[in-house]
């Protein structure tokens, strides 16, 4: 492969480019699904291609093949700079990079069990143990157990001497339970919604998350929903659980930080960013308790590897510190447009697509606070728990989320279950609000494995460090 | 692109792999294209690509066992190296009991459109149309932004019952913003033929919303009868083919259409209709397991007709499949589409003049189901919302959250329109609704 890489970065630079990239990448997927007892999906993957991206005249293009011989090298060099070309006849001012250190060695996330030489026998009845665990309650109808892994290997050499050979590990999956009555449905998920929590690591990973051993009480719950009161409407202090306060990070900083989105470059997709550049170091995002770092090196994290596809070095950059705005998420050419060092989050998804600025692992720090009593100091409020639904503004100002259950806290307890929970604000408003963040035991890593972003289309692999944490005064109940 | 010829060997070459590795039965898809996009921002040419892809999906059975695999290597070496992994998952899997089997396929009869033209498209052709397109958004004072797509590519389908289906097809695609300040206006184009896309009119459409956007004013979330035009209507209307006409949905009880076959569920304009076959849509002979697409009226004059099946819950209804499978394996079952609702007879002007008080919703952004048995959605309005007076456009207002069922909207309908535009795979008019709830409020 280190030739086919040379190859094309020669071919690119012969036809004209000025900088190129290579990246071959080979990636294997396992994807199972048990359903009401059988396996609906058990699926493997193969990937394999080669992506060349090039500045030519002073302009992008980029070309993929999957054909990995001579022929196919030259010919995605050739095409990359042909598209650069055309990229330029609408250009103004040429493109300018960040200045990185050379990328140069090997890494393989750290793992104990390789998740996809696991028998597919042991997968399979791993996930019918614990979906079947789910049988017994009377409006239960569907139950479902999720298992994926995945290893992706990486080549990546540029033109200034950049080189590394990168394999990444990730596993991960869940179970849920969904109980039908009178055309209602309402489902349980545990570790998370949407097919469940995802890792950089081994089988070991899922194997700890013990999916039978909660099943019983994720179906009771399903079951219960059913004919649980729908939440009430009102402003009420919450305390937000580790599974959605990620996507809450999400959604409202994990975005608004990238600094392609300020710079407009997705504007007539995914939007653009309230966080305009002159906030940098004075806005104040939230309240004193909000503390956030984009960390790619947090081990397990699933937005973590040891160089992002520019070949830039994993880094751990301060977002927010005590409530202020302090940092954004950047690639090469974004960050020099800012005139600050890359901060290493250009990531691509698969040979086929260019990187883009996407989050790594965006960590909301912990706090002080025991759950317990941050659960006695809150009476009359609300805990909400697992994500059911987003939508976010284009420029992630005005947000809405429900979730699968709500609690009434009672007496320092969860007391009166809700359905159809969903809570709405306004980003900096809400983070402003935040006056309780649970400390270091709470703290968990939630992966999210379906941002999308980009056009064509990308799906990235990302991270969220969480603990539970408290919001005051938040509008509940807008779903009715 | 694959050819015909060159799909088919490679689908008998992995179906001839999946029995030597001992399955009885085995279906296989080549899917592969030949694509490019060049997108803009900020009045350049900022991310420009071209892609090759091919990717082999196949599904092996040992009875009642099934294994899949998915590849883009398709050496003889990689295709009989994913046939044995399918063959050893379908070993080691436990049986599923509705699995139906693999079924035989008459041939279908190709209707996807293929334009050279399209196919042949080059960089600087799609560079040419995106100089047009930033000349008249920044001539008329405004950021363009945008991508303009061209692809070719080819489906084929093959298994042991005897099913052997090949089709090729084209597609462009087009989207234009314009943003000036706080304000934004977007136009679009998808069809099979580049030659069809008039993308200074486009860039015209995106520019005059952008500038009578300006200056929008505050508007507080409440009830408002609107008038949706087409991008927000397409839009919420593929929720409903999400969650109602899917009949795996429907066999465990939570479509949000359940129980209501034969019953009025909008408004008696309301006819929404799948055809495959008509090229206002996005047409396709066959569908990811073979079968051959056909025409089906989910909705007519108001009443839910027809839900979509695939051969796995088509064999559990003891129906015939619609055509409507996606790649197996598919735990998602089958989904509508093209969808085609039906024009009416009035103008968008005429629409707007019969709205004594309400709103003008451009497009929707980021939906969501917020509760799925009522269809409710949540998103957001974008790219230009302006209130209605007195039957007149009388400001441009600043974005809002709207969290409404689509089923109680198309109940509630009082026109629809009578031009139609394609998004995708689904053709639509514009709709005026009686009450339409708003919950939020931005910035912008």
């Amino acid at each position: 492969m280190d030739e086919l890489l040379g190859r094309a970065l020669d071919a690119a630079r012969a036809a004209g480019a000025s900088h190129v990239e290579a990246r071959v990448v080979s990636t294997a997927i396992e994807s199972y699904e048990v359903k009401n007892g059988a396996p609906v999906a058990a699926v493997s993957s193969e990937r394999l291609g080669l992506g060349v991206r090039a500045i030519a005249d002073g302009a992008w293009g980029f070309a993929a093949v999957q054909d990995l011989t001579r022929d196919g090298a030259d010919r995605a060099a050739q095409r990359a700079v042909d598209v650069a070309r055309a990229s330029a006849t609408a250009a103004k001012d040429p493109v300018r990079l960040a200045e990185a250190p050379a990328a140069d060695g090997t890494y393989v996330t750290p793992h104990e069990v390789d998740p996809v030489a696991v028998p597919v026998e042991q997968k399979i009845e791993l996930l019918m143990n614990a979906e079947r665990a789910m049988h017994g309650q009377p409006d239960v109808k569907i139950t479902q157990a999720f298992l994926t892994v995945l290893r992706k290997r990486t080549r990546f050499a540029n033109s200034e001497g950049s080189h590394y050979d990168q394999t990444i590990f990730e596993c991960g999956g869940g179970i849920a339970a969904t109980a039908v009555k009178d055309g209602e449905s309402q489902v349980r998920s545990y570790p998370n919604s949407f097919r469940g929590n995802f890792a950089t690591a081994g089988f070991e990973y899922f194997t700890a998350l013990d999916l039978q051993a909660e099943a019983g009480r994720v179906a009771e719950e399903a079951q219960a929903l059913l004919s649980a009161p729908t939440c009430p409407a009102g402003r009420r202090d919450v305390i937000i659980e580790g599974g959605q306060l990620a996507l809450q990070v999400h959604e409202s900083i994990g975005h608004p930080i990238e600094l392609d989105r300020v710079f407009g470059t997705e504007a007539a997709y995914a939007g653009t960013s309230f966080l305009t550049t002159e906030k940098l170091g004075t806005f104040r995002y939230g309240s004193d308790h909000v503390n956030v770092v984009a960390d790619a090196t947090v081990p397990a994290g699933l937005g973590t590897f040891r160089w992002d596809d520019e070949g830039v070095p994993a880094q751990r950059v301060p977002i927010i510190e005590n409530g202020v705005f302090v940092g954004y998420l950047s690639d090469r050419e974004s960050a020099a447009k800012l005139g600050v060092p890359s901060a290493g989050a250009a990531r691509a998804d698969g040979p086929s697509r260019i990187p883009l600025v996407r989050m790594t692992n965006i960590n909301l720090l912990p706090g002080a606070w025991e759950l317990d009593d941050l659960l006695a100091d809150t009476d009359g409020g609300l805990y909400l728990a697992t994500n059911r639904s987003w939508s976010i503004d284009d420029r992630r100002v005005n947000f809405q989320f429900g979730t699968e259950v709500a609690y009434e806290i009672e007496g320092g307890k969860l007391g009166q279950l809700y359905k159809n929970p969903s809570y709405t604000g306004i980003t900096w408003e809400f983070w402003g609000a935040c006056d309780a963040v649970c400390n270091e035991r709470h703290w968990k890593l939630f992966g999210t494995p379906n941002c999308g972003k980009g056009e064509p289309g990308q799906s990235a692999h990302v991270g969220h460090g969480v603990a539970p944490a408290r919001f005051r005064h938040v509008q509940v109940g807008v779903v009715r | 692109m694959t050819s015909q010829d060159e799909a088919l060997t490679v689908l008998d070459r992995a179906l001839r792999a999946a029995a030597a590795a001992g399955c009885d039965a085995a279906d296989a898809v080549l899917l592969s294209s030949s694509s490019a996009l060049t997108r803009f921002a900020n009045n350049i040419i900022h991310q420009n690509v071209a892609t090759e892809s091919a990717t082999l999906f196949l599904r092996t059975a040992r009875g009642k066992r099934i294994g899949c695999v998915r590849t883009g290597v398709l050496s003889s070496a990689g295709i009989g190296a994913a046939a044995q992994k399918a063959a050893d998952i379908a070993a080691a899997a436990a049986e599923d009991p509705e699995f139906p089997g693999i079924v035989a396929s008459p041939a279908a009869e190709p209707c996807a459109v293929f334009d050279d033209p399209t196919a042949e498209a080059t960089p600087e052709q799609r560079a040419d149309a995106v100089r047009r397109i930033i000349g008249c958004v920044e001539g008329g004072g405004a950021v363009a932004s945008g991508s303009l797509s061209t692809a070719a590519g080819s489906a084929a389908v093959a298994n042991t019952a005897g099913t052997r289906q090949f089709e090729r097809e084209t597609h462009a695609g087009l989207s234009v913003v314009a943003m000036a300040d706080a304000a934004a206006g977007r136009a679009e184009f998808s069809g099979q033929r580049l030659g069809e896309m008039d993308a200074a009119e486009r860039a015209e459409s995106a520019l005059k919303t952008c500038l009578d956007s300006r200056g929008a004013a505050e508007l507080e979330p409440g009830e408002y009868a609107v008038v949706l035009e087409p991008p927000a209507v397409a839009d919420l209307l593929r929720f409903l083919a999400r969650l109602g006409f899917n009949a795996l949905d429907m066999q465990q009880g939570r479509s949000c259409l359940q129980g209501r076959l034969g019953r009025k569920v909008a408004d008696e304009r309301i006819t929404l209709i799948q055809d495959p076959r008509d090229p206002a849509g996005w047409p396709s002979a066959f569908d990811g397991e073979g079968v051959p697409t056909q025409r089906l009226e989910l909705i007519a004059d108001g009443v839910f007709r027809n839900v979509v099946h695939d051969t796995r819950t088509a064999a559990k209804d003891g129906v015939a499949s619609t055509g409507n499978g996606g790649i197996p394996p598919n735990p998602y079952g089958p989904h509508a589409a093209p969808l085609l609702l039906s024009p009416g007879a009035a103008t968008l002007d005429e629409m707007i003049a019969s709205t004594e008080r309400g709103l003008l919703v451009s497009h929707v952004h980021y939906t969501n189901v917020a509760e799925r048995s009522t269809c409710t959605i949540t998103g957001m309005t974008r790219y230009g919302l302006f209130e209605i007076v007195d039957g007149a456009v009388a400001r441009p207002v600043k974005n809002l959250r709207f969290t409404q069922s689509v089923l109680a909207a198309l109940a509630d309908v009082g026109g629809v329109g009578r031009a139609r535009q394609r998004f995708g795979s689904v053709v639509v008019p514009a709709l005026q609704v009686g009450s339409f709830r708003f919950t939020g409020k931005s910035d912008h």
